[in-house]
């Protein structure tokens, strides 16, 4: 689904990315896990082109998401985003209601009234929040609790079909029975989507993920099955890191 | 997919819309500045540069031949008010912003800061009016003369149009001082007045001297006060009891009488780039004080 | 620091201190009381809604407030789409190269040069450039410009206070970077915005210099029909009866009148200012 090649990420002149190569299985959830600062965060990024507006960044490789080359410059970005959802670390819903919230991907991409209704209801449905909302879809989402947000981001971004899921550590700013739903969503959500979770937590990444990638200083330092990184990691550095010796 | 396209158009139209408004700001500038050039080479080529800077009257006169243009007595008008006004702010300025910052508690500060911006907002019109009404009859009776509409009302009016500018910025700047210096001079034993004369205030400079430079400009660039305020006689000043004529009343008096396109018409232009080089100067070394204490902090 | 502690070590400077901020404190309740209080005779309904009569020694100042309230307009049609664009491209798109480096530095600059300077560059401009005469057009672009610098500013600083996970939020919906100035930076920025605006357009309305040789006039027996026409406004007003009138004793009243109009009109533009900035903090809080 995702195909990383030789990806080298600069800012400025400081490496943050170091010849990573990777491949991401579809329908899967695989995990990015590394102490912080490893570039777990800023590999997400570029799979979204997030860096855009970032000055001085560099990047050198390729990633190709279902065919499309996701680094040219002729490539439509927002495209590519509508495909490469983002959902993020603090839940970010905008100061409007909870239903425009869900709408706003949809009326931009110009979907007539009727429809949009009809998938922000299902949007809300299938992040697990629409019997919590449905009294009040037109009220500020910002009155939601913190949970209540980061589902609603969840359900703003699976608004407009993506095949991609990113989540950029997405209960680090949740108490931990938000953060049990947010787990239990994403379990749901695999079924259709395809979705990269980067998480400090380690018991966060055994818990959701079919794969998982551990990284250490910019580079991919064991990519395998989660079971397998955990049970029995090939390298020492990934064993001293999921036993908790360090980060 | 013939939407996206058009959705990435308006964007790209838009970020070249929001480019230009950016553009104008520079051409904005250079457009003021190229007409003060051109008009002042134009004034050049009747009178020269020299007559300009060196004679010591301004006396243009509708007949031509009898007319001589000197900067001399506008420059030193308006420096004269200037300074003056400047003494009279700097102090209380700086006063004001250390007893906001330093003394007055937060219910205190709470009336002083709306006091000031309403100083601010109070237009250069009606204070030049409260020079007429107020402070003209008070110079007259204080000092025995015939009329209060000098170079002394003028300064005490531009003082208190460069209050607002001075306090606010330097409290900023003592504001800006860490805790952490001021209690290293307490714990030294020194008292807190020697703390801020000897630490606060040193450390706070730079910002205060930024103030006093950004007051400064707006004084000498302020037209209405010193217009209805002064009494704008054209003769050279020798006290701060004597009517002055700056540069910017000269302009605001003569340019409303003057034909288009005559010598005495560049003249106005050519004193006005005067005042727009001074201006620009005391601003922009305003401005670099002000960026060497970001470098420090 | 407890400043009951501090002035107790120290009197005599806490009580000079204290001596200077009361009196620039002073300056502003003097200036009030003074133009209320001897204004206050001249003032009454009339005074607001009559034509000006026997020149000038009777009847009121309609046509200054008129002109003054269509000068404002003017001005904030000039300057707020170049003022708003501006500060979106400083602060949404712009990176730091040189070409933004100028950008900030002439509004810097701009922002000191002196008002009067703005006036002539409107005479020489507008009045006789362009041709469009002593006009309500010329007068409201030149103070349109005039204010620009600081309305960018403030705009500017508006616009900061949108946390980029918004932006984010929207960019990463597939959302073009102007979809996203659009729909969720600008409305979350506008109460801030207006209040900039307020403010820039309450400096624009006091100003005398820029109007005096691009379109203000003493004495016109109606309101302007059109732009191209010449206008009264207050702070002319006020500075042709204070100063150029034949009987200035006479008209001296008025003058009062006049100047607390003016100051009225200023303050109350700042005061919906400070309101709107008061109840977006609580809003948001």
């Amino acid at each position: 689904m995702i195909q990383i090649k030789h990806l080298n990420l600069y800012f400025g002149t400081k490496q943050v990315l170091k010849t990573i190569d990777l491949e991401i299985a579809a329908h899967k959830v695989t995990a990015l896990i590394g102490p912080s600062g490893c570039g777990k965060s800023t590999l997400l990024r570029t799979l979204n082109r997030m860096h855009d507006l970032t000055p001085d960044v560099r990047i050198e490789g390729e990633i190709e998401v279902d065919h499309i080359d996701v680094l040219s410059p002729q490539t439509n970005v927002h495209q590519l985003r509508k495909k490469v959802g983002m959902v993020f670390q603090k839940p970010n819903p905008f100061p409007k209601s909870i239903y425009e919230n869900v709408a706003y991907g949809l009326k931009i991409n110009g979907f007539a009234k009727g429809k949009i209704d009809e998938i922000v209801e299902d949007s809300l449905r299938k992040s697990y929040l629409f019997e919590e909302v449905k009294d009040k879809l037109h009220e500020p989402a910002t009155r939601l609790s913190g949970g209540q947000q980061q589902r609603l981001c969840i359900a703003r971004t699976i608004a407009v079909h993506p095949q991609i899921i990113l989540m950029d550590e997405p209960c680090s700013a949740l108490d931990p029975i938000s953060t049990g739903k947010i787990e239990e969503l994403i379990g749901e959500l695999r079924k259709d989507y395809t979705i990269v979770i980067v998480t400090h937590n380690m018991q966060q990444a055994i818990r959701v993920s079919d794969y998982t990638v551990f990284m250490y200083l910019g580079e991919v330092i064991e990519f395998s099955s989660t079971e397998a990184i955990f049970q029995s990691p090939t390298k020492e550095l990934t064993k001293n890191y999921v036993k908790g010796h360090f980060g | 997919m013939n939407k996206t396209k058009a959705r990435v158009r308006i964007n790209k139209l838009f970020r070249f819309l929001f480019q230009f408004s950016g553009l104008l700001c520079i051409s904005i500038l250079l457009g003021i500045f190229g007409m003060l050039c051109y008009n002042t080479i134009a004034f050049f080529t009747k009178i020269s540069p020299i007559d300009f800077i060196t004679a010591t009257q301004w006396a243009p006169s509708s007949g031509g031949d009898t007319s001589t243009y000197g900067l001399l007595p506008l420059l030193v008008s308006t420096l004269l008010v200037t300074s003056g006004s400047m003494v009279l702010a700097i102090p209380l300025g700086i006063g004001t912003a250390l007893f906001m910052s330093e003394y007055a508690g937060a219910g205190m500060k709470q009336w002083l800061k709306p006091t000031i911006e309403m100083l601010a907002a109070i237009p250069s019109v009606v204070i030049g009016f409260v020079g007429i009404t107020i402070v003209s009859p008070l110079i007259s009776t204080l000092f025995g003369l015939p009329n209060g509409l000098n170079a002394l009302n003028g300064s005490v009016l531009l003082a208190i149009m460069a209050l607002p500018t001075i306090i606010t910025i330097s409290e900023d700047a003592i504001h800006a001082v860490p805790q952490s210096l001021k209690e290293a001079s307490l714990g030294l034993g020194a008292t807190y007045w020697q703390t801020l004369r000897g630490v606060v205030l040193p450390t706070a400079a730079p910002g205060i001297i930024a103030a006093v430079m950004l007051g400064m400009g707006r004084a000498i660039g302020e037209t209405m006060t010193v217009l209805m305020a002064t009494g704008n006689t054209l003769a050279f000043p020798k006290s701060f009891f004597d009517s002055i004529r700056t540069i910017t009343a000269t302009i605001a008096i003569e340019m409303g009488e003057v034909p288009y396109q005559t010598t005495h018409y560049y003249a106005l232009f050519a004193i006005a780039f005067v005042l727009f080089i001074i201006t620009m100067l005391v601003n922009i070394l305003a401005e670099h004080i002000a960026n060497r204490i970001r470098q420090f902090q | 620091m407890k400043p009951t502690a501090s002035h107790q070590e120290s009197p005599a400077p806490y009580l000079w201190l204290l001596a200077g901020t009361l009196l620039v404190c002073l300056f502003l309740f003097n200036i009030l009381f003074f133009i209320f209080f001897r204004g206050f005779p001249a003032l009454s309904f009339d005074f607001l809604i009559q034509y000006p009569t026997e020149g000038m020694t009777q009847g009121g100042i309609l046509p200054a407030i008129v002109g003054t309230v269509l000068l404002t307009l003017m001005t904030a049609v000039v300057a707020l789409p170049f003022g708003i664009g501006c500060a979106i491209y400083l602060n949404e798109y712009a990176q730091d190269t040189w070409l933004t480096r100028s950008i900030r530095a002439a509004i810097r600059n701009l922002a000191g040069v002196p008002s009067i300077i703005f006036g002539l560059f409107g005479l020489a401009l507008f009045v006789q450039g362009l041709q469009l005469g002593t006009s309500l057009l010329s007068a409201g672009l030149t103070l349109g410009l005039l204010s620009l610098p600081y309305l960018i500013t403030t705009t500017e600083e508006a616009l900061k206070t949108v946390p980029n996970a918004m932006r984010e939020g929207a960019l990463a919906l597939g959302a073009t970077q102007f979809e996203t100035i659009r729909d969720i930076v600008l409305p979350q920025a506008i109460p801030g915005i207006a209040t900039g605006t307020i403010l820039s357009l309450s400096r624009a309305a006091g100003e005398t210099a820029p109007i005096l040789f691009t379109g203000a006039a003493f004495f016109i027996t109606d309101v302007p029909r059109n732009p191209k026409e010449e206008f009264m406004a207050l702070p002319y007003h006020l500075y042709m009866l204070s100063t150029q009138h034949q009987s200035i004793e006479l008209v001296r009243p008025f003058a009062y009148g006049t100047a607390a109009v003016l100051i009225t009109l200023v303050f109350l533009l700042n005061l919906t200012a400070i309101i709107i900035r008061k109840r977006y903090r609580t809003h948001y809080q």
